[in-house]
């Protein structure tokens, strides 16, 4: 007799086992991790199935029939449909857990005098924050604190276990919530909004919480675990570790930028000073205006300018910038390039994707683009005077500036190579696609029509 | 093959196809939800499945009569 699958039992024992940790920890925000975390359902599903098929298949036993039906299909898709509504809810910021929850709200209020110290230190755990600078002597903190996932008068045994202090030492004035000092139930969470002398270092601390810092005109520093984080008008440094993120923005920086960790979309505007940003964001990146050089780092990117007085978005699959002050350097894994309006030099390599290149102004300074897949295409100033060295080794070459430019073919490579003036160097090389050398501003549709071959291979 | 052997690779098609979704969704945020790859992993299953029907059968017999 073939044997029932045990996978159905042990699936409701796993899902029984996560409400009854709910019941025992009610801080714990169960529909929160499993709209993030129910893929691995999927996971543990299939491999109890592939331990059962692996153990019938040693027995001896494995039937020839299939042992998924057309019920458990069903099921799946529903899974993947439900779980992918949670997921994508999730992600946009909704949270389950409020809805039905117990709990408790308590008002903070906190004000004390800063003295002479200049250094503000937030020592928070989860809850947003948002940290003014303004012409005050104090500090001025207020808010709520809510304690979820406890009855009204376990909420108050917590709230009065974690206080919010002000403490005062040397030229340090630290604000704590200490909430780690919660060793009951509940889940504590302080949305707060602290003003605080506006010349003050600040150095903040948290684990899960939005930030919001403005006009400050010392030092930011940022130590979060997970969080949204705003800073706008900094009048010195500003350094952000954040270990997860969905959008880290920071507008009218005077001094340095450091931006560590992971996240998604980052958004720089008006920065003065040096920008860092090293770390890994999957999201959409938007830089405007940076004064000084970048430095963007990323396991499958590194990007550096000297200036941005103009736009560079970066997303996967894309990376454009317009207005670039050089030496520009990009080394990246796919993406398709384009740069529009840079000066000085450019060094440019992608594994995968096209780059396109529209310098515009002359005279040229030395140009250096490889890919290993993806057209290659320049459209260069027609006064531009430059020495042209281009390859592929399977697609075709296009050429705009005539006689000067000599165009060889062999096979499936083709290369252009030649002189027009006396100018700088431009080196582009590619594995397949085409590559082509064009005069900004001419008739793309009759330059299509003379010298686009009939099939590009890329 | 044997016909256990083309048992096994139909038996195992679903549940890696399981863990595969369950980890493109798990990684969609890193890496990108690619539905090409389900749709890789699971025609190259159904590929080795179909291969195996015409495989002659295995009797066990070891080329007694």
């Amino acid at each position: 007799m073939r044997r029932r699958s045990l996978t159905g039992p042990i699936i409701l024992i796993l899902v029984g086992a996560a409400f009854l940790m709910y019941n025992l920890r009610p801080d714990i925000q169960l529909l929160d991790l499993m709209s993030e975390y129910w893929p691995l359902l999927l996971i543990a599903w299939g491999f109890l199935r592939l331990i059962e098929v692996v153990v019938d298949y040693s027995r001896g036993t494995l039937s020839s029939t299939p042992r998924v039906g057309g019920g458990e299909v069903v099921l799946i898709l529903f899974i993947c449909f439900i779980g992918w509504g949670f997921l994508s809810l999730h992600r946009l910021g909704f949270r389950f857990s409020p809805i039905w929850e117990t709990g408790k709200e308590f008002t903070v209020s906190k004000q004390e005098p800063v003295g002479q110290a200049k250094r503000f230190v937030f020592e928070g755990g989860r809850g947003n924050i948002r940290i003014t600078g303004g012409d005050t002597t104090d500090i001025v903190v207020s808010g709520r604190k809510s304690v979820r996932g406890v009855q009204n008068a376990e909420a108050d045994r917590v709230n009065d276990s974690t206080p919010l202090e002000i403490v005062k030492d040397g030229d340090t004035v630290t604000v704590r919530t200490n909430q780690d000092r919660n060793s009951g139930g509940g889940r504590i969470a302080e949305d707060l909004e602290i003003t605080i002398p506006g010349g003050m270092n600040v150095d903040a601390r948290g684990s899960d919480g939005d930030y919001d810092v403005s006009e400050m005109r010392g030092n930011v520093e940022l130590h979060i675990e997970a969080s949204d984080v705003r800073l706008n008008n900094i009048g010195g440094n500003a350094r952000v570790e954040l270990q997860s993120s969905k959008l880290v923005r920071a507008v009218d920086v005077k001094g340095d930028l450091d931006l560590q960790g992971r996240g998604s979309d980052v958004e720089l505007e008006n920065i003065t000073g040096q920008v860092t940003i090293n770390g890994s964001y999957d999201g959409r990146l938007d830089f405007k205006n940076l004064a000084k050089p970048m430095h963007f780092e990323s396991p499958n990117t590194d990007l550096r300018v000297a200036a941005l007085p103009g736009e560079i978005t970066m997303s996967l699959g894309d990376l454009t910038g317009n207005n670039l002050v050089g030496p520009v350097h990009l080394v990246t894994r796919s993406k398709d390039v384009k740069f529009e309006d840079f000066t000085n030099s450019l060094e440019l390599e992608t594994d995968r994707g096209d780059i396109e290149l529209l310098p515009k102004h002359v005279p040229l300074a030395k140009i250096e683009a490889r890919s290993r897949s993806g057209q290659i295409s320049l459209a260069l100033p027609e006064k531009a005077a430059f020495q042209l060295t281009a390859s592929t080794d399977h697609g075709e070459a296009v050429n705009d500036f005539g006689a000067p430019i000599q165009k060889e073919s062999d096979g499936k490579s083709a290369s252009l190579k030649g002189t027009v003036g006396q100018g700088a160097t431009i080196h582009m090389v590619t594995g397949r696609g085409t590559v082509s050398v064009r005069k900004a501003g001419a008739d793309s549709e009759d330059r299509d029509k003379s010298e686009k071959p009939e099939k590009a291979e890329t | 093959m044997g016909a256990n052997e083309a048992n096994l690779i139909r038996a195992i098609r679903w549940p890696v196809t399981m863990i595969t979704l369950g980890c493109l969704f798990f990684l969609h945020r890193s890496a990108g939800f690619n539905v090409g790859v389900l749709l890789i992993v699971f025609g190259v299953l159904t590929l080795f499945a179909r291969g195996t029907v015409n495989a002659p059968p295995d009797t066990g017999q070891g080329g007694k009569r």
